[in-house]
C-alpha cells in the first residue's frame, strides 16, 4: 500500500526535472577509453602488450554533471574551460549534438583527459589496466580563467547553480558567488574535491567520505562519525543540507536532523566513476522541482544505486530512475 | 687494429641510404605514478611528457640520418593523425620521406609504451600497440615501387626491414630486390619469419639467433652453430654476406668466400635492449654502403649494439661514440687516434659536459717531469687529450738524431699513463692547428713558458677557456738523460 502510493509522487517529482534551466560550474574534462585485448608479454621488459582495438571519448568530471542533467531532461548550461584540441573537440561535438549550448565554455589551452587504459576479451570480462591523467600544464592559465570570468557573469536565468570542483581552478568561491549574483532566486549545489566549506550558505553540499575526512582531518567510517561530519560540515559552510555519500555504505543526509539512507540496488557494484556527478545532478533537480531534501537525497540514492552498476561515468534516465524508485 | 679501423671510418664517404619495410610510430607517454585510482585497483600515471620517435624501420632510417647517412625512406602509413606524427618526426630528422605512401583506410602501426619516471629510475609500466598486419593495396604496391625505382639511381645501399606488418610480403620483396638487383644496389636485408627464400638473392641478412635457427633448421647456441647455419642460408638464399646477430656474444659473419669471423661484445652492463637491433642494422648498412668489407662494418656494428644496451629506450648512436669505442676499447693497442676521429669524439664528449684538457709536446724520451706534468695537467679537467709532434717536425725541431723514439713508441708510451686519455699527433712545428681542432678547456703548459708565447693562447681563451702554467720538476730533462746515456756510452 505504502509503496504503491509513492510510485505517483516519484514520477510527478521527476516529470517536473523537463526544461529546468541549470548552470553547471566547473572543471570540464573528457574521459578518454583505450580499448584493448590482452596479447602476451613484452620481449622488452616485464610488461603486457596490449593490442589496441578502440578509442571512445565521454564526459568527465563537469561534464558528466550536464549530461546527467541533460539525460534527466534538464537544461544544463555548462560554465567552464575546454583546450584548442582533438579532445576539447570531441566533447564540443557531445555538447552540440545533445542540444547544450556553448556560451559558457572558454576554448583556450589544453583539455584536461582521464585516459583510461581498459582489457579484456570473450573469456576475460573488461577492466582497467591503467590510468594516465593529461592535465595542462601549469593550470588553466589567467587569460583562461579572466575569459571564465567574463562568461560566468553573463548567464542569467538559471533555477540552480551546481558548482562540480575537481580542483583543477576553473570553479572558485568567486566565480560561484558570481553566478549567483546574476541568478539571485538560484539554489546552489556544491561537490568539491578540496574546499567544500569554502562555498558558503548551499542549498546542499555533496561529499564523499574520503572528502569529508580530509577536510575536517579525521576518520569519517562509522555511522556516527559519518553523521558528526555532516552536521559540522553543515555548520562550517551555513549550508542548507549536506548529503554525505559513503559507498557501500549508503548515504547520510543532515538537514538539521540526520537520516541515514541505506545502499539502494546490489551492494557489487561494477564501476563508481561518475557516481557523485549523478548524485548532485538529481539531488540539485528534485531540490527545483520542489521536493525537500530527503525527499530529494533519497532519489539521488536510487540514481546513485543505477550509475554504479554501469561501466564509465554514465547518466540515467529517467525511465531508469523511476524503475529504480519502484524497486525501493 | 683499432687506429685501422679509425682510419677506414675517417675515409669513408657518406653514402645515401635507401630503406623498405614496417614503418612504426614509438610513443613514450611518461610521467609520475603517486598515486592509485579511486575507481579499481590500478595505478594512475599523471602525465608529464609524450615524445613521438621513427619505429621499425624509420628508427633503422633514423639511426642512418644520426651517422650522418642521406637517407630516403619507402613504405606505408595510414591517412590519420599517427601517420602525420610519424612524418614529422621523420622530418625533424632530414629523413627524405617522398616514397611514403599514406594508404586510406589503413591505420598507422603505432606501439605506445607508459613509463614511470619518478624519483626511481625510468620504468615502462605497459605497451599497448596498434597494428595493421596486412600487405598494401595493389595500388598502393605501385607506387611504392614506382617511388623505390625513381630513388635508386643515386642510392649506395638498399635496407629492407621486415617487422612481419605485410609490407614486404613475399612476392613484393622479391621484386623489391630484383629490381634492386638490376639497378646494381646491394640490398641487406633484417629478416623476419621462418622462410627465408624471399630474400633470396640480396647481398647480405642479418637474423638473430632465434631467426637463424628458425629459417635454418639447425641450433645456434655456439659460434661453430653460427657457422653452419650461416653456410646453409647463405649458400641456399644466394647471399654475398650472413650477419648472425647472437645478443650477448657479439656478431658472427660468413662471406661467400668461406671468410669467417666471431666478433666479441665486451660484456657491460644491459639496461635496455630495445632498439639495439636497429642500431646494428644501421651500422652495418652505412659501412657496407660506404664500402667497407664486411668484417669491418660487423665490428663497427657490433660496437654500436654494445652501445645501444647500455642506454634507456631506443637510442641512436653517432660515430663520435662509436669511434671513441674503438679507440678507448680493450682491443686499443694505442691511445692514438686519427686528428678527424679525435674531433668527432671530443665533440661528443664536449655535448655530454666533459672539460677536455690539452698539453703537447715531443715526449720523446719519457722522465718523472712528464709524469708528473701529465698528472697535473689531467686535474684540470675530465679528460686529458696529448699532442705529440710526428716524427719529421721533431726532427725540424730538435736536429737529425731525434727523435729516439718513433711516433708509434712514443705514442705507445703515453698511452700506457691512466692520465692519459687520447693522444693525437701533428705534424706541423706549433700546435697551432691541433688546438683548434681540440678546442681544449684548458691549455696545459710547463711553467718555463711564463715569458714566451704560449701558442694557442688567444684561441682557447677567445672559446672561453683558459691557460695553466705548471710547475716544473726540477732536475729532469730529456736532454740530459740523452747526454749521460751518450756519456756512459763513450766511457765503456
Amino acid at each position: 500500500m505504502a509503496a504503491k502510493a509513492r510510485l505517483p509522487h516519484w514520477a510527478d517529482l521527476v516529470a517536473r526535472f523537463k526544461g529546468r534551466k541549470v548552470a553547471v560550474l566547473g572543471d570540464m574534462a573528457v574521459d578518454c577509453y583505450v580499448e584493448t585485448r590482452p596479447d602476451r608479454l613484452s620481449r622488452e621488459a616485464p610488461v603486457m602488450v596490449l593490442r589496441y582495438e578502440r578509442r571512445r571519448y565521454a564526459a568527465g568530471c563537469a561534464a558528466n554533471t550536464v549530461f546527467n542533467l541533460r539525460a534527466l531532461g534538464a537544461q544544463a548550461v555548462p560554465v567552464g574551460i575546454l583546450g584548442k584540441d582533438e579532445a576539447g573537440d570531441a566533447l564540443v561535438e557531445m555538447f552540440r549534438a545533445e542540444g547544450i549550448p556553448l556560451r559558457g565554455i572558454v576554448r583556450m589551452g589544453s583539455t584536461i583527459v582521464k585516459v583510461r587504459v581498459v582489457s579484456g576479451d570473450v573469456s576475460r570480462p573488461k577492466q582497467q589496466v591503467l590510468r594516465v591523467d593529461v592535465e595542462p600544464e601549469g593550470g588553466y592559465g589567467a587569460a583562461a580563467l579572466a575569459s571564465l570570468r567574463g562568461r560566468a557573469v553573463g548567464l542569467r536565468g538559471h533555477e540552480a547553480v551546481i558548482v562540480s570542483d575537481y580542483g583543477y581552478g576553473a570553479a572558485t568561491p568567486e566565480y560561484a558567488a558570481l553566478l549567483r549574483a546574476t541568478n539571485p532566486d538560484a539554489r546552489l549545489s556544491v561537490d568539491s574535491r578540496d574546499r567544500l566549506l569554502d562555498y558558503k550558505e548551499a542549498d546542499l553540499l555533496t561529499p564523499n567520505e574520503a572528502e569529508a575526512a580530509a577536510l575536517l582531518r579525521r576518520r569519517v567510517e562509522s555511522d556516527a562519525e559519518a553523521e558528526l561530519a555532516a552536521r559540522e560540515m553543515r555548520r562550517r559552510a551555513g549550508a542548507k543540507a549536506v548529503l554525505l555519500t559513503r559507498g557501500n555504505r549508503g548515504m547520510v543526509l543532515f538537514d538539521g536532523k540526520a537520516h541515514a539512507l541505506p545502499i539502494a540496488g546490489p551492494s557489487e557494484i561494477v564501476d563508481p566513476t561518475g557516481a557523485g556527478d549523478t548524485v548532485v545532478a538529481v539531488a540539485t533537480l528534485a531540490r527545483i522541482a520542489g521536493a525537500d531534501h530527503l525527499a530529494a537525497a533519497r532519489l539521488a540514492n536510487f540514481a546513485a544505486g543505477v550509475t554504479v552498476m554501469k561501466t564509465g561515468a554514465a547518466c540515467v534516465t529517467p525511465a531508469e530512475l523511476l524503475e529504480a524508485a519502484a524497486r525501493g | 687494429m683499432s687506429s685501422d679501423l679509425l682510419r677506414l671510418i675517417g675515409e669513408m664517404p657518406t653514402p645515401t641510404v635507401l630503406v623498405a619495410g614496417d614503418m612504426i610510430l614509438d610513443r613514450y607517454v611518461s610521467g609520475q605514478v603517486d598515486r592509485l585510482s579511486p575507481e579499481a585497483p590500478i595505478q594512475v600515471l599523471r602525465h608529464e611528457q609524450t615524445i613521438e620517435n621513427p619505429g621499425g624501420m624509420a628508427a633503422v632510417a633514423r639511426n642512418l640520418a644520426r651517422l650522418g647517412a642521406r637517407v630516403r625512406l619507402c613504405g606505408v602509413v595510414g591517412q590519420d593523425a599517427d601517420g602525420e606524427a610519424l612524418r614529422a618526426a621523420l622530418e625533424r630528422e632530414e629523413i627524405e620521406t617522398g616514397a611514403v605512401v599514406a594508404e586510406a583506410g589503413r591505420a598507422t602501426t603505432v606501439k605506445t609504451r607508459y613509463v614511470a619516471a619518478g624519483h626511481h629510475a625510468r620504468q615502462q609500466i605497459l605497451r599497448v600497440d596498434r597494428e595493421t598486419v596486412a600487405p598494401p593495396a595493389p595500388p598502393t604496391q605501385d607506387r611504392l615501387l614506382a617511388g623505390l625505382r625513381s630513388l635508386l639511381g643515386d642510392t649506395d645501399i638498399l635496407v629492407l626491414s621486415d617487422y612481419g606488418k605485410g609490407v614486404l610480403h613475399a612476392a613484393f620483396c622479391r621484386e623489391l630486390i630484383q629490381v634492386a638487383r638490376a639497378q646494381g644496389v646491394p640490398v641487406i636485408v633484417d629478416p623476419k619469419g621462418q622462410d627465408f627464400s624471399k630474400y633470396a638473392g640480396a647481398a647480405a641478412i642479418t637474423p638473430n639467433r632465434a631467426e637463424a635457427a628458425l629459417a635454418s633448421g639447425l641450433p645456434v647456441t655456439r659460434y661453430e652453430e653460427a657457422q653452419a647455419a650461416a653456410a646453409r642460408l647463405l649458400d641456399r638464399l644466394d647471399l654475398q654476406t650472413v650477419f648472425v646477430t647472437l645478443d650477448r656474444d657479439g656478431i658472427f659473419v660468413l662471406e661467400r668466400n668461406g671468410d669467417a669471423a666471431a666478433i666479441h661484445t665486451d660484456p657491460r652492463e644491459v639496461f635496455d635492449v630495445t632498439g639495439a637491433g636497429d642500431n646494428v642494422l644501421a651500422v652495418l648498412a652505412y659501412a657496407l654502403g660506404g664500402g667497407m668489407s664486411a668484417l669491418h662494418a660487423a665490428m663497427l656494428a657490433n660496437i654500436a649494439g654494445g652501445i645501444a644496451v647500455e642506454r634507456f629506450g631506443a637510442v641512436t648512436i653517432g660515430w663520435e661514440e662509436i669511434e671513441a669505442r674503438v679507440a678507448g676499447g680493450p682491443g686499443a693497442e694505442s691511445k692514438l687516434v686519427p686528428a678527424d676521429s679525435l674531433a668527432r669524439i671530443l665533440r661528443g664528449l664536449r655535448g655530454a659536459g666533459k672539460r677536455i684538457v690539452f698539453t703537447n709536446g715531443c715526449f720523446d724520451v719519457l722522465h718523472p717531469g712528464h709524469v708528473d706534468l701529465l698528472a697535473r695537467a689531467r686535474g684540470f679537467g675530465d679528460l686529458l687529450v696529448v699532442g705529440i709532434n710526428d716524427d719529421e717536425s721533431v726532427r725540424r725541431l730538435k736536429g737529425e738524431h731525434r727523435p729516439v723514439n718513433p711516433l708509434a713508441a712514443r705514442a705507445a708510451v703515453l698511452g700506457g699513463l691512466a692520465a692519459v686519455d687520447y693522444v693525437v699527433a701533428f705534424p706541423e712545428d706549433t700546435p697551432a692547428g691541433i688546438i683548434e681542432r681540440v678546442r681544449p678547456d684548458v691549455l696545459v703548459k710547463g711553467e718555463d713558458w711564463r715569458d714566451k708565447g704560449v701558442v694557442g693562447r688567444e684561441f682557447v681563451e677567445s672559446c672561453g677557456g683558459r691557460v695553466e702554467l705548471v710547475p716544473l720538476l726540477a732536475g729532469h730533462s730529456t736532454s740530459g738523460i740523452l747526454a749521460r746515456m751518450k756519456d756512459r756510452g763513450s766511457s765503456t
